[in-house]
């Protein structure tokens, strides 16, 4: 037991949340110690004394609690190492997204992207060899065994067929010419010629192909071009990527019509398919559904809570963009880590939501252009630095929040859609997020055995995150 | 809309009268359940035994065995058992409110056999850790 005397030098991580929830107890959680467990009032205050140096006997009168929070670290834990890690100078990135095009073939009801709304664009081949040169180069340089390749929206990319089988094979004697390995995935909606999805299952390392469960509810939300649904389509893809053992990974928008049948849904997939991952994401409310009513709301989530249930009784794993239990860092997304995606002419953009310069937050994040002296790019340091400080240390209304390691800040798109300036005031994702997080911390302390969680392997540091949502 | 900062960081909070340091066994949340977490906490332990349970944590996480506590003739035992191999229980002497868990399979908490003094209930699954005093067979 602790001796009372040995305590009054006692520090209190400084990362210490305590989060009311039922029945009048307090989460307590430690994220950077990977520390968590349920108690009462009387164990907050004598954390508070801690924190302030004072040692409260009447409380501990054995020192059986202050052993017990030394043993998960919260107490006298030593170094605690922030997550973030800050990008700095010439972006040399060995990872290119190439937005192919603004072109669909579905006109989905919630596109952020209002694909088919505006006038279509699409990449030259010469516009994606730039950019794989310059990515492959970079490898080399920093002795990477690979480089990367994704592609992506604003529209389907697989409408610019020819670019994107182009780019794939040159990218692919590229690595073979610098003895590089490639790894090459995509976006997709899934509507496709079995032709093309023998190419993609030969070619591509995964897709994250979006699929929104019930038939009715895909038909509804994603119908083509000539308003007929999607939904036999894309199942005949998913089952001709089942019987390939194709990787693939799901994403589910939710809007506010259909929150109730989620469930009902994810038991669909869970039922019918062999995909294993699944991330669900309430509609946002940009381009075609920026004046539709909001799904990010408590309804959400309830009926994620209920999918995630019939997701883990399938063996299946079900997501949230902003909740990662497992990561710590400072980085939502790429934005802040040089992302490096190229729009249909050319330019540099750091954000998926951002495909093409006429974009509402273009001048934010498109930073880069092609530079024909070097054949490389030339970038705009100011633009980038300002990226690169949307990281979640440098955002005030997320310092006192339980959930900043993990979730780093959310969305920066997202948020100046909200707040209209990059001071960012919260949203409703928060919501959705600090509920989620809070589920999966109390599902880690039962998992655990029910009294505390630990996990002494994986104290805080750095971990980089995905710039691809979806295409884990 | 307005989105309230968030305050989350440890300070001191109303006292809720209890009257020591308690922490509050977590169950797993059943999987059809819908609405909220309710009945997902068990009743308060004293930290005396959460210190037992912190410390059997830490060598099950060292040796991978189960580490065991009860009295044997008045005398208190604690020994580290492999998974599979801990001794069912014939007697027990505890009163005892105990919570027992599995660390093998921890998802389902165990109904404690030792409901009060006397006899015990039911044999102590294998792999379980016992804070109870309990005579071993």
């Amino acid at each position: 037991m602790a001796d009372p005397d040995e305590l009054a030098g006692s520090t209190l991580s400084k990362e210490i949340f305590s989060i009311p929830i039922e029945d009048g107890h307090y989460l307590i959680y430690a994220p950077l110690r990977r520390s968590a467990f349920v108690t009462n009032a009387k164990v907050v205050n004598f954390l508070a004394d801690v924190g302030e140096g004072i040692y409260d006997r009447a409380i501990d009168p054995d020192g059986s609690l202050i052993d017990f929070l030394r043993e998960l670290q919260i107490v006298d834990g030593g170094v605690e190492e922030l997550p973030v890690h800050a990008f700095e100078g010439t972006p040399a990135p060995t990872a290119v997204t190439l937005f192919l095009t603004t072109a669909c073939n579905l006109r989905c009801t919630y596109c952020y992207a209002s694909a088919g709304d505006t006038p279509a664009k699409f990449m030259d081949l010469a516009v994606a060899k730039r950019g794989i040169d310059f990515v492959a180069e970079n490898a080399v340089r920093q002795n990477r065994p690979q480089f990367e390749i994704t592609f992506h929206g604003g529209g389907e990319p697989t409408v610019n067929w020819k670019t994107m089988t182009a780019a794939m094979d040159y990218a692919t004697a590229k690595a073979t010419q610098l003895g590089l390995g490639l790894r090459a995935t995509s976006a997709t909606n899934g509507v496709l010629t079995d032709s093309q999805i023998d190419w993609i299952v030969g070619n591509l390392s995964a897709v994250s192909l979006s699929f929104d469960g019930l038939p009715s509810i895909q038909d509804r939300h994603r119908p083509t071009t000539t308003g007929k649904g999607s939904s036999d389509r894309v199942m005949h893809t998913m089952r001709r990527f089942d019987q390939a053992g194709f990787r693939y990974g799901l994403r589910m928008t939710v809007t506010a019509d259909q929150i109730a049948r989620l469930p009902e849904s994810v038991e669909f997939i869970c039922a019918n398919f062999a995909v294993e991952r699944i991330k669900v994401e309430p509609a946002y409310q940009l381009g075609r559904w920026s004046e539709a009513p909001t799904a990010e709301t408590s309804a959400f989530i309830e009926a994620y809570r209920a999918a995630h249930a019939k997701t883990e009784s399938y063996g299946r794993k079900l997501s949230y963009s902003a909740v990662r239990l497992d990561t710590l860092t400072s980085h939502f997304c790429g934005i802040t880590q040089d992302s490096f995606c190229l729009s249909p002419d050319g330019n540099v953009s750091a954000c998926y939501e951002n495909f093409s310069e006429d974009n509402k937050w273009a001048n934010v994040f498109f930073y880069g252009q092609p530079d024909d002296e070097t054949g490389g790019y030339r970038f705009d340091m100011q633009k980038l630095e300002n990226l690169r400080r949307q990281t979640v240390n440098h955002k005030p209304y997320c310092q006192g929040c339980f959930a900043k390691w993990h979730c780093a800040g959310d969305c920066h798109h997202k948020a100046l859609n909200v707040s209209g300036t990059d001071k960012f005031s919260g949203s409703d994702r928060c919501h959705i997020t600090r509920e989620i997080t809070k589920d999966q911390i109390l599902a880690r302390i039962a998992q655990a055995g029910g009294v505390f969680w630990h996990d002494a392997g994986r104290q805080g540091s750095y971990q980089p995150t995905e710039g691809k949502e979806g295409l884990e | 809309m307005k989105h309230p900062w968030p305050h989350f960081k440890v300070m001191r909070v109303l006292d809720d009268g209890s009257k020591e340091a308690q922490i509050v066994p977590v169950n797993a949340l059943p999987l059809d359940t819908r609405f909220g977490r309710r009945g997902f906490f068990g009743v308060g332990l004293a930290m005396t035994a959460v210190g037992v349970l912190a410390s059997t944590g830490r060598a099950k996480a060292q040796d991978a065995n189960c580490r065991i506590q009860y009295l044997q003739n008045g005398t208190p035992v604690s020994k580290n058992v492999p998974e599979g191999q801990v001794p069912s229980y014939a007697t027990c002497t505890c009163n005892c409110e105990d919570t027992l868990y599995n660390p093998a399979n921890p998802y389902t908490p165990i109904p404690n056999p030792c409901a009060s003094s006397g006899p015990c209930g039911g044999p102590i699954p294998a792999g379980c850790v016992c804070t109870c005093n309990c005579v071993e067979n």
